[in-house]
């Protein structure tokens, strides 16, 4: 071998040398040993240069950079063609914070970035302090800045901005021009669309309809009753019915119209959203005017339970949770769970994925339950105790009512309540301290036993000598998990025996570094139940308030409420509401005057007439129903900003409720304030022209999962495109709300709008007489913020963006405002999340295990009282009707779900190219098992039939799906939204078929016998998945 | 074995070639690049006039750094290549050295955990210093070529300067060119030059490539009996 390489005439000599020749360059020795020095030493520093002719960038049409930076000094050389300026994303309802470049010739947005300062964004925010002129070090790889502080957004993120220049965009107020959702439009002067709406009359005589329409101006009524038999139901003005869509951060402003017009009816998305895990949470705090909820400290688990939900497909905040995730999976301890009937996009060693017959988690969970009850699995130290202070006495942050009793004597008059001192005989304050069987078997109220008997269930003697027969609320769960064995949960979830063990076992091993997130499992009839048990197994293991345990998040500053400089919150000459939403919602049967009647009369009052829902609140899906009915009243007008029913809610879009709004006599009015021609807005008698997001002002709540205070703000960053008034501001919700409700006299706007925290009235005119005062709050909660300085205003030519109409704060004001909005909000410091092992911002009050109040509810057509604590409930009809005996497996043998997109927002971004160039539509999701039975291959065209109808689409054959199930990504097949044409004048807007691409499986989705919408009687949420269908290979 | 050893000079031909797929290329880097490779040839030629013959890419790779250097392509293109190379999938010229993409057509494949294994039981830490392009070091992908040639450096010098365990050494950087790098060098010099021929990753590939092979060559030579003591 020697002689081999010597022939070639290099010898070891050579080799000698080279080690002299490179070792003399000083570089290239040792790598590995000591690289950095050498290689360091060698290569010169690097430069970089973001703003360098990036003619030969990857994709050979990137823009120019809007800033380039000296890597050797951080020196900032702006690009003068473009501006930068902080927003919010709404791709989505996460509320990312964003940048967005603005290319100063043409005033348009033509990128998107993540804002480095915002938490939602940024896995390491910038200091909130950091000059903006800094923040561009953020984007670079100045002292690895680009990276340490990276702010990134999502897909939907990066091209949301596109429905701002969407050409079918709606920019001009409408009037139809025919009958409702004929598709034919006239536009409108604006002043006349006021005028009409407001006085009302025969509107539409020039079609040929003749019925006298009332208008704004006759409904504000808070005197005459709707039915003068049963004035407790409600004054006129209750016929006036708001509908929004979206948490966008603009949703207080349109609600203040409904509170100062004096209606109860103003919905949103939350019915067919996650309105059952809201009433969970609720039902677990007993905090039933607000809407807690909780998510996992994600980075610092060592254990998170995904159900229905997966980082980076579904659930809010989207980014965070992700990021998060990902961070803890791959830095620290975190291993997690995905229990869905669909397969997430995740890998990873971290990771498992449980697959689950669609609407049985319940039974998932109260098999755990029993599991960790049979083994003495739960937190027995931490459950015991009766107080805060003896919890956290024990090291925990948090405690339960577990050991409270509850009263189980169907004679007594608190019948599944919890006993409290005065049942006891103590009076004083101890008469309402609930009660706890202590270790000797005494009853005692809670400050005067530390610990409770967990469990018990028995009789106790009272001190007058009688007994009565009691539970503690662990037994009462406990009773409930028993209810089935392992084997029998095993065979309603589809999940083995073994891994329900396994779940139950890596729950219940990690501490209080544990954490359970849900969402989409609990679009069931069962969903509260679903979710009340997945909220309280982290209730079983004392995770709640404590670092890597659960989070009720810490919110934001001060906006609305009432602030320090102003109140928001209060309307001066407030109408009092008081009385039956047409939802029927947060409202008990037991109150309604058919209830009263049936009992004047002797007669058994169960079942009602009509499903209520003494707990749900926001049951948006029953607007258009109550509509139709006009029932429990009838509505006179329906106000729509930005939502979409007849496409969100399953099962609304069918021939009654079509009928119903082609005759205009069961709902008279109806407009839309939109952006687009959606499903809705196409049945809507007139339509105000809306901003998009970019357009508008917001302040979003970022959805819980935050450690640390974050308070977003969304201003106008570019013009918007909508109709410019003589005074400047241009039509869009809150213009057209102000002018509205000046005309009509509804309180809370013009002359008399708000006060201040001194009380002083003050006018609101204009948006910014709202949005810009909201901001002072957040800027001088706590400890104010710093002015910002006038080189930093510049930056964003803050003048040219709100300039005019900084007369509505005050100068002193102004400067902190825009310290705010340079910085797209204000962002406390993660370093502040956590006090030692436990989180800083808690939940304080005693987590239920059991809500007497629940417990305590009747469901409104059997009578029986409902479950006051977690249980598996199979999904049934409102009548009770299981649906698995309703539709018979062997004639129906899938069951359909969606699932969220990840280029898709619900019902939104149908309009956006850049994400339909990536996924054109959706397909029909079958597990590859049933489609080999079937003979369907990828891209067949099959049917799927429901009981409700048929619908067909592309067959993607997969293994990742639970069998017997179908799944579809939601918010593709539009019918409306741009995608098919409608005439203005003599003018056609062409559709666009690619909007309507793909499968919507609500239009399929069958109702009750009744012809009613399927909710969970308990949490309000529609049964989005838990269609049964057959299907036929085309 | 009285005559000196020659690994540190193995070594450093390892390092230095491993500086490309590691750094980003600026000017002062190209300078560098070329530098060194006319130290080398220098040095080579002095003891063998048939060097061209025996690294036939060395002349086209000198081409390519001495464009840039003297203006007639420029950095931002020679940056552009590397990116085009090393990251971007749709830029039809995407070849990432990357010995589980390479050979085994995945990512975070096999070698990569064979590999970081080997590399922390061996003392040796790929992602420390600081001029490494920082994507890199966060990805910490211990079978990107440039940390396979870097590992290669580190066994070898630890050849040269642990004498009492150099035969263990040597066996471990002669196995390691036996199952990583040359097989994996074998492929894709080939496939960078298909796809990217323009480029300086194409001649310095291959160049990499024709070096590996010699100093295996070398290493068995020169230290035979040493070798066989192992």
């Amino acid at each position: 071998m020697h002689e081999q390489i010597e022939k070639k005439g290099v010898t070891r000599r050579t080799f000698l040398k080279v080690a002299g020749a490179l070792g003399a360059l000083g570089a290239l020795g040792g790598l590995g040993i000591r690289i950095g020095h050498t290689l360091g030493q060698t290569m010169q520093a690097p430069s970089f240069y973001p703003e360098n002719k990036r003619l030969y960038a990857s994709s050979r049409i990137s823009q120019e950079p809007e800033a380039s930076i000296d890597l050797d000094t951080g020196d900032v050389r702006l690009n003068p063609k473009y501006l930068i300026r902080s927003s919010v994303c709404l791709g989505c309802f996460s509320n990312c914070g964003n940048r967005v470049k603005i290319d100063r010739a043409t005033g348009r947005i033509v990128k998107v970035y993540g804002n480095p300062y915002h938490p939602n964004a940024a896995e390491n925010p910038l200091p909130y302090e950091t000059p903006f002129i800094q923040s561009y070090w953020a984007q670079s790889r100045y002292q690895d800045m680009g990276l340490k502080h990276r702010a990134t957004v999502c897909p939907r993120g990066n091209s949301a901005f596109e429905q701002t220049y969407d050409p079918k965009r709606i920019l001009i107020p409408l009037k139809r021009n025919g009958p409702r959702g004929s598709g034919r439009w006239k536009p409108i002067d604006y002043d006349t669309l006021l005028n009409e709406v407001v006085e009302g009359g025969k509107l539409f005589q020039d079609l040929g309809e003749n019925h006298t329409i009332e208008g704004f101006r006759n409904l504000h009524d808070h005197k005459t009753p709707i039915d003068p038999n049963h004035p407790e139901i409600g004054p006129k003005s209750y016929q006036v019915v708001l509908f929004g869509g979206r948490f966008d951060g603009r949703d207080t402003f349109f609600k203040r119209f409904a509170q100062g017009f004096g209606t109860p009816n103003a919905y949103g998305h939350r019915g067919f959203c996650g309105s059952s895990r809201r009433v969970a949470y609720q039902a677990f705090t007993d905090e039933w005017k607000d809407a807690p909820h909780m998510k996992p400290d994600y980075e610092e688990a060592d254990f998170v339970l995904f159900m229905g939900s997966s980082p980076g497909q579904a659930g809010n905040p989207y980014q965070p949770i992700l990021r998060y995730t990902a961070e803890g999976a791959s830095e620290r301890h975190l291993r997690f769970v995905v229990v869905d009937p669909v397969l997430p996009n995740i890998s990873g060693s971290q990771y498992r994925w449980i697959p689950i017959r669609p609407g049985t988690d319940g039974a998932l969970v109260m098999g755990m339950m029993r599991w960790i009850f049979e083994n003495n699995r739960f937190n027995a130290r931490y459950l015991e105790a009766t107080r805060l202070d003896v919890a956290e006495e024990r090291g925990f942050a948090s405690y339960t009512n577990a050991t409270y009793l509850i009263i189980d004597e169907p004679t007594h008059p608190s019948y599944r309540k919890f006993m409290r001192g005065r049942d006891i005989g103590l009076s004083g304050e101890a008469e309402e301290l609930p009660v706890v069987l202590t270790a000797d078997g005494t009853l005692k109220t809670i400050d005067q036993a530390p610990v409770g008997t967990l469990f018990f269930e028995g009789n106790v003697a009272l001190p007058d000598g009688n007994t009565i027969r009691v539970m503690t609320a662990l037994t009462k769960l406990r009773q409930n998990a028993y209810k089935r064995d392992l084997k029998t949960y095993s065979t309603i979830s589809n999940v083995p025996e073994k891994t329900i063990i396994e779940l139950a076992d890596t729950f219940t091993s990690r501490g209080t570094r544990v954490g359970v997130e849900h969402h989409g499992g609990i679009m069931h009839p069962n969903g509260f139940y679903s979710s009340y048990a997945m909220i309280i197994l982290n209730a079983l293991v004392g995770s709640v308030n404590m670092r890597g345990g659960m989070t009720k998040s810490a919110g934001g500053y001060k906006a609305y409420a009432e602030g320090p400089r102003y109140d928001l919150n209060t309307i001066p000459d407030q109408p009092k509401v008081k009385g039956l939403r047409v939802g029927r919602d947060k409202f008990p049967y037991e109150n309604t005057p058919e209830y009263k009647e049936k009992v004047k009369a002797g007669q058994n009052p169960y079942p009602a007439s009509r499903m209520y829902y003494p707990f749900a609140v926001g049951l948006g899906q029953e607007v258009l129903m109550s509509a139709k009915e006009k029932s429990p009243y009838p509505v006179k007008i329906l106000l729509i900003h930005q939502a979409n029913p007849l496409y969100t809610v399953p099962g609304l879009y069918q021939k009654d409720i079509l009928d119903m709004l082609q005759k205009p006599d069961a709902l008279p009015l109806i407009i839309s304030i939109d952006v687009v021609m959606g499903e809705t807005s196409a049945y809507a008698d007139y339509i105000v022209p809306d901003t998009v997001f970019y357009e508008s002002w917001g302040l979003p709540s970022v959805w819980n999962g935050m450690l640390t205070k974050v308070s977003a703000v969304r201003y106008p960053v570019v013009t918007p495109l909508t109709p410019k008034l003589d005074d400047g501001r241009h039509i869009n919700m809150e213009t057209f709300l102000i002018d509205l409700a000046k005309r009509v006299g509804v309180a809370g706007f013009g002359t008399k709008g708000m006060k201040d925290v001194n009380g002083r009235v003050l006018p609101i005119d204009k948006q910014e007489d709202f949005y810009l005062r909201a901001v002072a709050n957040i800027a001088f909660d706590q400890k104010p913020v710093p002015d910002a300085s006038p080189e930093e205003m510049d930056l964003i030519d803050l003048e040219g963006a709100l300039g005019k109409a900084k007369n509505s704060v005050t100068s002193e004001e102004w400067k902190k405002i825009a310290y705010v909005l340079v910085r797209g909000g204000r962002f406390e410091s993660r370093d502040q999340a956590y006090i030692g092992d436990r989180l800083k911002y808690r939940w304080e009050r005693v987590l239920n295990i059991y809500n007497e109040q629940v417990a305590t509810g009747r469901h409104p057509l059997t009578g029986e009282y409902f479950e006051g604590t977690a249980d598996y409930i199979p999904p049934a009809w409102p009548d009770g009707t299981p649906l698995d005996k309703a539709y018979p497996a062997d004639e129906w043998p899938f069951t359909i779900i969606s699932y969220k997109s990840r280029y898709r927002s619900v019902s939104t971004l149908a309009n956006i190219p850049r994400l339909q160039n990536i996924k054109t539509e959706n397909a029909i999701q079958i597990n590859a098992q049933d489609a080999a039975r079937l003979g369907i291959r990828d891209g067949d065209t099959i049917k799927v039939i429901t009981a409700a109808g048929e619908a067909t689409g592309i067959a993607l054959t997969r293994q990742g799906l639970m069998p017997g199930t179908l799944a579809v990504a939601f918010g593709y097949g539009h019918w409306e939204y741009g995608s098919k044409p409608y005439a203005i004048g003599n003018d056609t807007v062409q559709g666009d078929s690619k909007r309507g691409a793909g499968f919507a499986l609500n239009p399929i989705v069958p109702r009750d016998p009744h012809g009613w919408l399927v909710n969970d009687p308990v949490g309000g949420s529609i049964a989005r998945n838990d269609t049964r269908a057959k299907v036929v290979k085309v | 074995m009285n005559t000196p050893a020659p690994y540190r000079g193995f070594s450093q031909i390892a390092a230095f070639l491993a500086a490309p797929y590691l750094q980003e290329p600026s000017l002062a880097r190209y300078q560098g690049w070329y530098h060194g490779l006319e130290l080398l040839q220098d040095t080579f030629t002095n003891d063998t006039p048939n060097m061209r013959l025996l690294f036939p890419s060395l002349e086209r790779t000198l081409e390519q750094l001495d464009k840039v250097i003297t203006g007639i392509s420029s950095i931002d293109s020679a940056r552009q290549d590397f990116y085009d190379i090393f990251f971007v999938p749709y830029s039809k010229r995407y070849q990432p050295p990357i010995e589980s993409v390479v050979r085994h057509q995945t990512i975070w494949g096999k070698p990569h955990q064979e590999l970081s294994e080997r590399y922390e039981q061996n003392g040796f830490d790929p992602y420390a210093d600081p001029s490494i392009y920082t994507p890199f070091r966060m990805l910490a992908m211990s079978d990107m070529l440039g940390f396979e040639l870097a590992y290669l450096a580190y066994t070898l010098e630890q050849a040269q300067t642990i004498e009492n365990a150099r035969a263990l050494w040597l066996k471990e950087a002669q196995s390691f060119l036996d199952d990583h790098i040359l097989p994996f060098l074998k492929t894709y010099h080939n496939t960078v030059n298909t796809h990217a021929a323009n480029s300086l990753y194409a001649p310095w590939s291959t160049l990499t490539y024709d070096m590996m092979r010699y100093i295996l060559e070398g290493i068995i030579s020169f230290d035979v009996e040493v070798l066989e003591d192992a």
